[in-house]
C-alpha cells in the first residue's frame, strides 16, 4: 500500500468490486423479492379458492343436511321405529339417507343416530345399521354438535379409526323433541386427495386444513387427524385474522378461514424452494463476476503502470538530486501534470546550479577585497612614518618651510587615504584645500591668490569629502595660468534656501563648451590617487549620496570659469 | 506521522457506514407479514327461499352493502319458502355459530321461534327483513305491505271503476308481509261498495299457482275482473293462464319477468318492492345497531306503484339494470 501504483490498483479493484457486487446484489434481491411475492400471491390466491371451494362444498352438505334432519318420511320412519324398534325400518331409513347422500358426492356417508336405542341407520351399503353403540360415543357427539355451529370432527361410528368431518342437525317430532341426529361425513381422506394433495406443487412444505379450534383435518405432512395442531403455536404470527400473507427468513406463508364454516387452511412454502432458479442464477452470476474482475485486473495493470511510470522516474531523479547529484535531470516522457512537473523540476535545477555559481564568483571578490584592504593599511603607515621623518629632519636642519610642506602633504595623503568617514565638515575640507594650494605653490613655485569666502553659516555644514580639491585641481589644470602674476582663485562657501553652494571661481582662459561636456561625462578612471580623480568622481559620489538633490555645474567665459556644487544644507550625517 | 496513518482510516469511515447501512438494509426488510382482512363482523343471514329471483336481488343488495361496510355475510336459505323447521335450523346454527347479528326473513310471523329467546341470552340482536316478526320487538325492514295492499286495490277499483268482482292470492297468511297485504287490499275494498272480493286463495308463497286451479277458479268466478297477486311469482303463474285483457292482475316485488309483464300488459300494477334496496338498506341498519348508532326501531321503505304508463321512468337502485 505504499506507492501510488498499487493505491490506484487497489482503488480501481475495490471501486469495480463494489459496483459489480452491489449490482449484482441488488438485482438478486429485487428478483427474488419478485419472485417471492408473485409466488406468494399465487399460492394464497390458491389457498383461497381451494377454502372457498371446500366452503361452497360443505355450504351444500350443510343444507343437505338440514334437509334431511327436516325429511318427513325420516320422521315418520323414526318415530315407527321408536315405538316398533325393527332393523327393517333402520334398512328403510338407510335408503332415505342414500336419496340425500347422493345429493352431493363428497359425503361418504349420511347417518341417522337413535340414541335412545344407541341405533343407526346409514347411507352406505354396509353396514346398512349399526346396533349397541358406545354410549359415550353418543354423548361426545351430542355434546359437540350442541356447542358448534359448522363441520365437526368426529370418530366414524360404523367405521374404526376413521374420523370424519360431519354435520349434526337434530331430528325432531312435533313437539321439538329430540329423537334422533342426522349426520353428514364426509371422509377426512377424501378431503386430503381432493383440497390439500393438489396444493403440493415441490415448493409446498406444510399444507394443513383446521377447524376453528386448530384441529388438523387433512394435513400435507400427515399430522394426526383430529388432533390439534401442534406448531400452531410456532405458526400463531401467521394465523391471525381471517386471511393473512407473510415471509420470513426461511419460509412464505398463507393462510386464509373460511367464511362459512370457518375451515382455515395454512400454507408454508419454503423460500429456498420457490428461489431455487435463483439461487442457481445467483451463482452463475458470481462465476461470471469473478472471470471479469480477473480480466479488468489485466488493464488494470496496465492502466496504472501507464499513470507510475513518469512519476517513478520523476520521483528518481529527485531521490537523486536529493542524495547531491545536481546534475540529474528528470525525464519528461509525458505532457500531463506529471510532465510539467518534471519540466519545473528542471528549471528549478537549472537556476539552483545558475545561483550557485552566482554565489561562488561574489565570494571570490569579497576575498580579494578583503586582502587589497590588508595591504592598503600596511603602505600608509610606511609612507607616514618615512614623510614624517624626513619632515623633522627639514625642520631640524632649519628648513622651516620645507618641512611645513611636508606636513600640509602628510595631511593632505591622510585626507585621501584615510577611510574613515565619508563626510567632513566645509571647515575642514577648506582646511585640506588650504594644504593642496600651498603643496601646488611649491610645486609650481608660484603663488596664487586664493580668497576664501566661507559664510560662517556654512563652516559647519558636512559635504562628502573631498569634493572641492578636484574643482580647484581643475582650475590649476585648464584654468588659470599659473605663470601670470595674477592668477586668482575664489572658493566660496554660501547658503540659501537650504541649499549649500560651493564655488570655486578662476580668472584663466576659461573653457569651451566641449571641454565641460567632456569634463562633467567622462568616465571615472580606474586609477586611484590624489590627482586625476577628477571631476565625474565628484560627479557620481554627489549623485550617489543625493540622487537628484544635488549637482555640479560649470559656466565659463573670458574673465574665467565657475564651478558651482550644490548639495542639500545638513550638519550631521545622513 | 501517527496522525497520518489516523487519517484514511477516518476517511474511510463514511465508505463503510455507507456499504453495511446498504446491506442490513437490504436484510431489514425480510420479514413481511400482510393481514389481507381482518377480523370483522359476521352477520348471519336467513332467507325464505334461495330460488326466485327476489331472494337472489335480496342477496346482492346485502352483499354490496356489506362489501362497502366491510362486513362478513353468511347466508343460509331454506329450500322453499315453507320449510320453516329449516329456518329455525338455520338460525340455531347461526346462533351457534356466534354471528355478532342475525337477519331473518320469518316464515311464520305468527308464532314466536325458539331461537328469540336463545338469541336474546346470548346476546345476539335478531333483525327481519322483507317480512316481520308479529308482537315480537324485532326491527323491521321492508315496505309498508297494508299500504301497499290498499294502493293496489284503489288501483283496481279505479280500473274497475268502482265496481265488479275481485280475487285475492295470497301468500302464507303465516307471514306478515302477505297477510298485511292481503289485510290492507281488504281494508280498502271495504270502502268500495260495488266492489265484492269474491275468493281468497292463500298459502303460494313465491309459488306458482298451478293452471288447472287457475282454470278451476276462473270456472267458479267468471266475473272476476281483477286479481291481486301477493307474490310477483304467483301472479305471473296467473297471467300465463289468463288472457291479458280479460282479468287485470296486480301485484308486488321487483323482478325482471314481472316488469316485462308490466311493460306489455300483462300486469297491470306492480307495487315496487325492490328486493336489492331491502336487502342493502338492512345491512345498513344492522351496521348500525353493531356501531350503536341506530336510531329507531326498522325502517319503512318507499314503495312506488308502477304501470305500463311510468315504468320506464322506474330505476331500481341494483346495479344490474
Amino acid at each position: 500500500m505504499k506507492s501510488i501504483r498499487s493505491k490506484v490498483f487497489t482503488a480501481i479493484l475495490l471501486i469495480t468490486l463494489f459496483t459489480s457486487l452491489a449490482v449484482t446484489f441488488l438485482f438478486y434481491r429485487k428478483s427474488a423479492r419478485m419472485i417471492e411475492e408473485n409466488y406468494s400471491s399465487t399460492l394464497h390466491s390458491k389457498n383461497v379458492r381451494t377454502v372457498e371451494n371446500l366452503d361452497e362444498m360443505l355450504r351444500n352438505i350443510y343444507h343437505i343436511n338440514i334437509n334431511a334432519s327436516c325429511s318427513p318420511q325420516l320422521r315418520t320412519n323414526l318415530q315407527a321405529y321408536l315405538s316398533h324398534p325393527d332393523d327393517a325400518i333402520l334398512e328403510h331409513c338407510s335408503e332415505q339417507l342414500k336419496i340425500f347422500s347422493r345429493q352431493n358426492t363428497s359425503i361418504s356417508s349420511i347417518y341417522l343416530l337413535i340414541p335412545e336405542y344407541r341405533a343407526l341407520a346409514a347411507s352406505e351399503d354396509y353396514p346398512a345399521c349399526k346396533k349397541d353403540i358406545d354410549e359415550a360415543d353418543i354423548k361426545a357427539i351430542i355434546q359437540t354438535a350442541d356447542k358448534n355451529a359448522g363441520p365437526v370432527l368426529l370418530d366414524d361410528l360404523a367405521h374404526e379409526d376413521s374420523v370424519t368431518l360431519s354435520f349434526v342437525e337434530t331430528v325432531t317430532d312435533k313437539n321439538q323433541n329430540t329423537i334422533g341426529y342426522i349426520l353428514s361425513n364426509i371422509d377426512t381422506h377424501s378431503l386430503y386427495y381432493h383440497y390439500i394433495a393438489g396444493i403440493d406443487d415441490g415448493m409446498v412444505k406444510e399444507a394443513v386444513l383446521l377447524n376453528r379450534e386448530n384441529r388438523v383435518i387433512a394435513s400435507l405432512e400427515q399430522s394426526p387427524v383430529g388432533n390439534l395442531y401442534v406448531r400452531a403455536e410456532t405458526y400463531q404470527p401467521w394465523m391471525a385474522e381471517k386471511e393473512r400473507t407473510g415471509i420470513d427468513r426461511e419460509n412464505l406463508y398463507s393462510f386464509y378461514e373460511a367464511p362459512f364454516s370457518q375451515c382455515r387452511l395454512f400454507i408454508i412454502a419454503e423460500k429456498s424452494a420457490v428461489l431455487e432458479n435463483l439461487i442457481e442464477t445467483r451463482r452463475y452470476f458470481f462465476g461470471v463476476l469473478i472471470i471479469f474482475l480477473i480480466l479488468s485486473l489485466l488493464p488494470a495493470f496496465y492502466l496504472t503502470n501507464a499513470i507510475y511510470r513518469p512519476l517513478g522516474r520523476l520521483t528518481c531523479a529527485m531521490h537523486k538530486v536529493t542524495q547531491g547529484d545536481l546534475d540529474t535531470r528528470a525525464e519528461i516522457v509525458s505532457k500531463d501534470e506529471i510532465g510539467i512537473l518534471a519540466a519545473d523540476f528542471n528549471q528549478m535545477l537549472f537556476r539552483i546550479e545558475e545561483l550557485i555559481h552566482q554565489l561562488l564568483g561574489e565570494e571570490k571578490q569579497r576575498k580579494d577585497a578583503e586582502l587589497e584592504a590588508l595591504q592598503y593599511q600596511i603602505t600608509p603607515h610606511f609612507m607616514y612614518n618615512t614623510l614624517n621623518a624626513i619632515k623633522c629632519s627639514a625642520i631640524l636642519k632649519g628648513e622651516q618651510e620645507l618641512g611645513q610642506i611636508i606636513g600640509g602633504f602628510i595631511e593632505l595623503l591622510q585626507a585621501c587615504i584615510n577611510k574613515k568617514g565619508a563626510f567632513l565638515t566645509v571647515a575642514e575640507d577648506i582646511h585640506i584645500l588650504e594644504n593642496y594650494i600651498r603643496l601646488q605653490e611649491f610645486r609650481y613655485g608660484s603663488h596664487f591668490h586664493v580668497q576664501y569666502q566661507i559664510a560662517p553659516e556654512t563652516r559647519e555644514c558636512l559635504i562628502p569629502r573631498l569634493v572641492l580639491q578636484p574643482l580647484v585641481e581643475n582650475a590649476l589644470l585648464h584654468g588659470i595660468d599659473i605663470k601670470t602674476r595674477d592668477s586668482r582663485l575664489v572658493i566660496i562657501s554660501e547658503a540659501a534656501d537650504d541649499i549649500l553652494y560651493l564655488k570655486v571661481k578662476d580668472n584663466g582662459r576659461g573653457m569651451t563648451q566641449e571641454q565641460i561636456d567632456t569634463l562633467l561625462n567622462s568616465k571615472t578612471p580606474k586609477t586611484k590617487g590624489l590627482t586625476a580623480v577628477g571631476i565625474p568622481n565628484v560627479r557620481d559620489r554627489l549623485r550617489l549620496y543625493y540622487g537628484d538633490r544635488a549637482g555640479i555645474t560649470y559656466e565659463s567665459g573670458k574673465d574665467g570659469t565657475t564651478a558651482v556644487i550644490c548639495l542639500p544644507l545638513s550638519r550631521s550625517e545622513f | 506521522m501517527t496522525n497520518r496513518e489516523k487519517l484514511p482510516a477516518c476517511r474511510l469511515l463514511p465508505l463503510i457506514c455507507i456499504i453495511v447501512l446498504s446491506l442490513t438494509a437490504c436484510r431489514a426488510k425480510e420479514l413481511r407479514n400482510s393481514t389481507l382482512k381482518k377480523d370483522s363482523y359476521t352477520v348471519g343471514v336467513v332467507t325464505k327461499s334461495s330460488t326466485s329471483e327476489y331472494w337472489m336481488t335480496v342477496q346482492r343488495g346485502m352483499e354490496a352493502a356489506a362489501e362497502e361496510l366491510e362486513m362478513d355475510l353468511i347466508f343460509l336459505s331454506p329450500d322453499s319458502e315453507t320449510n320453516e323447521e329449516a329456518q329455525v335450523k338455520m338460525v340455531r346454527t347461526l346462533l351457534k355459530r356466534n354471528v355478532d347479528v342475525i337477519a331473518v326473513s320469518p316464515i311464520d310471523s305468527y308464532e314466536k321461534p325458539e331461537y328469540y329467546d336463545m338469541a336474546r341470552e346470548k346476546g345476539i340482536p335478531i333483525v327481519s327483513y322483507d317480512t316481520g316478526f308479529s308482537g315480537l320487538e324485532v326491527p323491521y325492514i321492508g315496505i309498508d305491505n297494508e299500504q301497499a295492499g290498499r294502493k293496489l286495490a284503489q288501483y283496481l277499483a279505479e280500473e274497475m271503476n268502482h265496481e265488479g268482482e275481485v280475487g285475492i292470492v295470497s301468500g302464507s297468511l303465516k307471514q306478515m308481509s302477505h297477510r298485511q297485504r292481503l289485510e290492507g287490499f281488504l281494508a280498502y275494498m271495504d270502502t268500495e261498495p260495488k266492489i265484492r272480493v269474491a275468493f281468497t286463495e292463500s298459502g303460494y308463497s313465491n309459488l306458482r299457482m298451478t293452471e288447472k286451479k287457475v282454470r278451476k277458479i276462473r270456472r267458479k268466478y267468471p266475473l272476476v275482473q281483477g286479481i291481486m297477486a301477493t307474490s310477483a311469482v304467483t301472479a305471473i303463474g296467473i297471467t300465463e293462464s289468463i288472457p291479458k285483457d280479460q282479468v287485470k292482475v296486480v301485484s308486488i316485488d321487483i323482478q325482471e319477468d314481472a316488469m316485462d309483464a308490466v311493460r306489455d300488459g300483462t300486469i297491470s300494477a306492480l307495487i315496487a318492492q325492490s328486493g336489492y334496496e331491502i336487502g342493502y338498506e338492512t345491512i345498513q341498519y344492522i351496521h348500525e345497531i353493531l356501531t350503536g348508532t341506530v336510531e329507531n326501531s326498522g325502517q319503512i321503505l318507499d314503495a312506488e306503484l308502477l304501470t305500463k304508463q311510468n315504468i320506464e321512468t322506474y330505476k331500481d337502485r341494483s346495479p344490474q339494470e
